[in-house]
C-alpha cells in the first residue's frame, strides 16, 4: 500500500508537470491566434481577455484532463497512505506536503469549475509542484504516531481543514500575482481583466479565512485535549494567528475601506508568505508541533 | 461648563475613534506585529519572571543573541509579549472597538433586513449595474406570480410587494439574515477574549502533579480531591519512539472514591470542572519515616522530579514539618553510574528546614533503615511515578462558546451572503412588463448569479418574451 502511494505521488508529479505544460501551451496558442487577428485588424493588444473557448480543443482538453488526473493521483496517494498507516495522511512533513499540494489542486479545480477561470492554473500548479518536489526530499517513512498525535479524528479534520485553507490562499496568491503582472505592464498579457483577477483573489480569501479560522479553533480543541490548554503561544499557533490577523485585515481593508487592486494584491502576497512561514515554521523553531522534524 | 464640554468632547472623540474602521485596522496591524514579535523573539519561559534572580540569569543567557538590544527589548516587555501592557492594551481597545461598532451597526442591519425600501425610482431600473427587462402576455397578477416563482427558485425566498399607483414594486431577498453573521463574528472575538481573561486570572494549573504508583496525592486548591495512581505503563515502538503513556487512577473527593479511569495522552480525565492530563513520568523512591516516639510520620513515594546540575542525578524532596526537616532523595539517573550510590541504593541528604543547615547524609540500600536527626528513615523500594497536569479552567467554556460563534458567524457571512434584487411590474402593450435590477458591492461575483436569475425569469414568463439585459458596471 505504501509503495502504491509512492507510485501515485510520482504519477501525480508527472501529471502536474504535464498540466503545467498544457496551460503554457494554451496561453501560447491563444497568443498566436490573437496576434494574427490583431495584426490583421491593426490594433494594439491592450485590454484583451482570454477565454478557454479560444484555446484549440485539444490543448484545452489536455490541460484540463491532466489537472484532473493530478488531483486524482494525489487523492489516491493520500488514500493509500491513510490505509497503510491507519491514520489521516497528515502526520509528518512528507504527508503534509502532499496534502498541501492536494489542497491547492482541490481549491483550484473548484474555482475553475465555479468561475471558469483557468489563468491562475500555472501559478497554482507551480506551487503544488514545489510542494511535491519538497516532499520527495524529506523522509517518506511511515513512522507510527507519538502519543500526542494519536487522535485520529482531530488529526484528520484539523489538518484536512488546514490544507483547504492553504490551498485557497495559494489560489488567492496566484490571482494576486497575475493581477500585478496584468495591471503593472502596459502591454497586457493574455490574462483575464484585472477586475476579474482581483475579484477571484478576494473570493479565494473568502474561502480561506473561514477554513483557517476553523483550523485554529480545531487546533485549540485538540490542544485542550492533548496538552491541557487551548492556547499556549506555541510558535506554530502564533504564526497561524499572524496569518489569520493579516487575512482579517485584508478583508476589512477591502470591504470597509475599499482597498482594491494593487494594495489588496500585495496584502494577499503577505498572507501567502505568512502561510508558508506557518507551514515551514516548525523547521526553524521547535515548539510543541514537533512532528515537523525532518532529521 | 467648559469642563463639561471638553468631557463630552473627548467622549465624542473616543467614540469616533472606536467606531472608525481606520483605527480598527491600525489596532489589527499592531496586534499582528506584536504577535509576530512574540514568534520571532525568544519568550521567557513561564514562571521565570516571578523570580528577579532567575530572570536576570535568563537575560544573561540570551544576551549573546541580542547583544545591546537585550535591555531595550526587555524594557519594552518584548520578551514576554503576550503579557505585556502593549498586547493587553491593544486587545482591550480592540474589544471596546468591536463592541461599540457592533452596537452602532446592528440597528441598521436590522432595518435593512426587516424594512426594505420597496418602491424604487424609474432611474434605478434604468441605471442599476445589473438590470434586465421582460415583456410578457397576461395581466399584472399573472406576471407577478411568474416573477415570484422564478425568484423563489433562485433562493430569493422573501418577497415584499408594494403597489405604487398602477405599478407593482417588488423587493426580494436571499439570505437576509446573513449579515448578522458579521455581528456574531465581532462579538465572538470579545467573548473569546473574556474567556482568555478568566483562564488567566481564575482557576489553577498544576503542571508538576506527580503521583507515585501505589500512592495518593491531594489536589488542593479547595477541590477536596485526591488522586491515587494504581499503575503506570509506558510503551515504545521498536524504533524507540514512545507509543503510549497510560495511568490507571482513582479519584477521591472528600475522602471517598468517586471515579476510576485510565488517563492517557489525548484521553484526559474530567471531573467536577477539574481536568487531569497525562504529562510526564519518572522514578520515585518509597520512603517511610518514624519519629522518635515510634509514630510513622511519612510513608509514601517521593517522585524524583528534579535533576542535579550535572544532570547525572535525579532528586526528590519531602518535608517533615513537625521535625523541622527537609529531606532530599538522590539517585543516579538511569544509565548513569555513580561509584558512591550503587544500584538499588539511594542517598538521603537531610537539612534543618528553618536554618538550612545540613543534618546528615547517608546512602541507603533497599530495605535498610538509618536514623538521622532523630528520625528513622527506611528506603522501602523504587517505583515509577506518573506526572499529571491538573487544571481548572473557568474560561474555557466561554472560549468554546466564542469559537463556535466565530466559526458559524464566518460561514454565515461568507457563504450565506445577503442578496437583494428589486423588480417592478407594469402594464405594457399587449400584456405586462417586468423590470429587474440590483446593486451589489461585489459586482463580478454577483454577475453570474444575476444571469442565472434572469434566465429563470425568462423561462417563467414564457418563450415569446422579449428580454433586454443591461450592462454590468465597469464591464
Ligand atoms: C476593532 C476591531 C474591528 C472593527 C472596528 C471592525 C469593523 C468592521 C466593519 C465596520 C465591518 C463591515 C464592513 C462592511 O460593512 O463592509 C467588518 C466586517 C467584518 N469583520 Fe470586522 N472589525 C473589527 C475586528 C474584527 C475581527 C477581530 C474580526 C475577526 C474575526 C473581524 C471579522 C470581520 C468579518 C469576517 C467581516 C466581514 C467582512 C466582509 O464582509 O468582507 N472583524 N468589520
Amino acid at each position: 500500500m505504501l509503495r502504491l502511494s509512492h507510485y501515485f505521488v510520482f504519477t501525480g508529479i508527472v501529471a502536474v508537470v504535464l498540466a503545467l505544460f498544457g496551460y503554457v501551451l494554451a496561453f501560447a496558442s491563444v497568443r498566436v491566434a490573437r496576434a494574427r487577428v490583431l495584426a490583421a485588424e491593426g490594433v494594439g493588444e491592450g485590454g484583451v481577455e482570454v477565454d478557454f473557448a479560444e484555446v484549440p480543443r485539444g490543448v484545452a482538453g489536455f490541460a484540463t484532463l491532466t489537472t484532473w488526473l493530478a488531483l486524482a493521483f494525489l487523492t489516491a496517494a493520500l488514500v493509500c497512505r491513510a490505509i497503510a498507516t491507519g491514520h489521516g495522511p497528515f502526520a509528518n512533513m512528507y504527508e503534509f506536503s502532499i496534502a498541501f499540494a492536494w489542497g491547492a489542486l482541490v481549491v483550484h479545480v473548484y474555482f475553475m469549475r465555479r468561475f471558469r477561470q483557468w489563468a491562475t492554473a500555472t501559478i497554482v500548479l507551480l506551487v503544488a509542484l514545489g510542494m511535491l518536489l519538497y516532499a520527495t526530499t524529506v523522509p517518506s517513512g511511515a513512522e507510527p504516531l507519538v502519543p500526542a498525535l494519536q487522535n485520529n479524528l482531530l488529526l484528520t479534520v484539523h489538518v484536512a481543514v488546514a490544507v483547504v485553507a492553504y490551498g485557497a490562499f495559494a489560489v488567492g496568491f496566484a490571482a494576486a500575482v497575475l493581477y500585478l503582472v496584468q495591471s503593472g505592464s502596459l502591454k497586457r498579457w493574455f490574462l483575464p481583466r484585472p477586475q476579474v483577477l482581483d475579484e477571484l483573489s478576494y473570493k479565494a480569501t473568502l474561502v480561506g479565512f473561514p477554513f483557517l479560522t476553523l483550523t485554529i479553533v480545531l487546533g485549540a480543541v485538540w490542544a485542550d485535549i492533548a496538552w491541557g490548554r487551548y492556547w499556549s503561544w506555541d510558535p506554530k499557533e502564533t504564526a497561524s494567528l499572524v496569518t489569520w490577523i493579516v487575512c482579517g485585515a485584508y478583508l476589512h481593508a477591502r470591504s470597509a475601506r475599499g482597498w482594491r487592486g494593487r494594495r489588496a494584491a500585495l496584502l494577499l502576497m503577505l498572507v501567502f508568505a505568512a502561510t508558508l512561514f506557518t507551514y515551514f515554521g516548525n523547521l526553524f523553531f521547535g515548539g510543541l508541533h514537533s512532528y515537523g522534524k525532518v532529521s | 461648563m467648559s469642563g463639561g464640554l471638553t468631557m463630552s468632547g473627548s467622549l465624542n472623540w473616543a467614540y469616533r475613534k472606536l467606531t472608525s474602521m481606520r483605527f480598527a485596522l491600525v489596532l489589527l496591524f499592531v496586534f499582528a506585529l506584536l504577535t509576530l514579535a512574540g514568534t520571532l523573539l525568544v519568550q521567557v519561559p513561564p514562571g521565570v519572571k516571578d523570580h528577579p534572580g532567575a530572570y536576570a540569569e535568563w537575560l544573561d543567557e540570551i544576551r549573546p543573541r541580542y547583544g545591546g538590544w537585550t535591555d531595550v527589548l526587555d524594557t519594552l516587555g518584548l520578551f514576554s509579549v503576550f503579557s505585556s501592557i502593549w498586547f493587553k492594551g491593544t486587545l482591550l481597545l480592540l474589544s471596546a472597538s468591536l463592541v461599540t461598532c457592533s452596537v452602532r451597526r446592528t440597528p441598521g442591519l436590522w432595518r435593512t433586513a426587516t424594512k426594505p425600501r420597496v418602491v424604487m425610482t424609474e432611474a434605478f431600473f434604468e441605471r442599476a449595474p445589473h438590470r434586465a427587462s421582460f415583456s410578457t402576455a397576461g395581466d399584472l397578477n399573472a406576471a407577478l406570480g411568474r416573477l415570484r416563482s422564478a425568484l423563489r427558485k433562485n433562493g430569493f425566498t422573501r418577497v415584499v410587494v408594494e403597489r405604487d399607483g398602477d405599478d407593482v414594486h417588488v423587493c426580494a431577498d436571499r439570505f437576509r439574515w446573513g449579515p448578522f453573521g458579521r455581528v456574531a463574528v465581532h462579538l465572538s472575538f470579545v467573548v473569546i477574549l473574556a474567556g482568555a481573561v478568566l483562564t488567566a486570572t481564575g482557576g489553577f494549573r498544576d503542571e508538576a502533579f506527580a503521583v507515585p504508583v501505589g500512592g495518593k496525592k491531594e489536589v488542593g486548591h479547595g477541590t477536596g480531591m485526591a488522586v491515587e495512581a494504581k499503575s503506570f505503563a509506558d510503551s515504545y515502538y521498536t524504533s524507540g519512539e514512545p507509543s503510549d503513556y497510560a495511568s490507571q487512577v482513582v479519584l477521591y473527593r472528600n475522602g471517598a472514591p468517586v471515579h476510576k479511569q485510565e488517563i492517557r495522552v489525548n484521553h484526559p480525565m474530567r471531573y467536577g470542572g477539574v481536568t487531569f492530563y497525562q504529562s510526564f513520568f519518572g522514578p520515585s523512591v518509597v520512603m517511610k519515616a518514624k519519629a522518635p516516639d515510634g509514630r510513622v510520620v511519612f510513608d509514601q513515594g517521593v517522585p524524583l522530579l528534579y535533576s542535579s546540575q550535572d544532570e547525572k542525578h535525579s532528586i526528590g524532596r519531602f518535608m517533615l514539618p513537625k521535625q523541622d526537616l527537609t529531606v532530599y532523595v538522590v539517585s543516579p539517573r538511569s544509565g548513569e553510574v555513580d561509584p558512591r550510590i550503587g544500584a538499588g541504593q539511594t542517598q538521603l541528604e537531610i537539612y534543618r528546614s528553618s536554618t538550612d543547615t545540613p543534618v546528615g547524609i547517608k546512602v541507603l540500600s533497599q530495605g535498610r533503615q538509618a536514623t538521622i536527626g532523630g528520625v528513622a528513615f527506611t528506603f522501602l523500594r523504587e517505583r515509577e511515578f506518573t506526572g499529571l497536569i491538573v487544571a481548572r479552567d473557568p474560561g474555557s467554556t466561554l472560549v468554546w462558546i466564542g469559537a463556535t460563534l466565530l466559526v458559524l458567524g464566518l460561514f454565515a457571512t461568507f457563504f450565506f451572503q445577503h442578496r437583494r434584487v428589486r423588480a417592478v411590474v407594469r402594464r405594457g402593450s399587449g400584456g405586462s412588463e417586468i423590470g429587474v435590477a440590483a446593486i451589489e458591492r461585489h459586482q463580478e461575483a454577483f454577475a453570474g448569479q444575476f444571469e442565472r436569475l434572469v434566465e429563470e425569469i425568462r423561462r417563467a414568463v414564457g418563450g415569446g418574451a422579449q428580454t433586454e439585459i443591461g450592462g454590468r458596471a465597469n464591464a
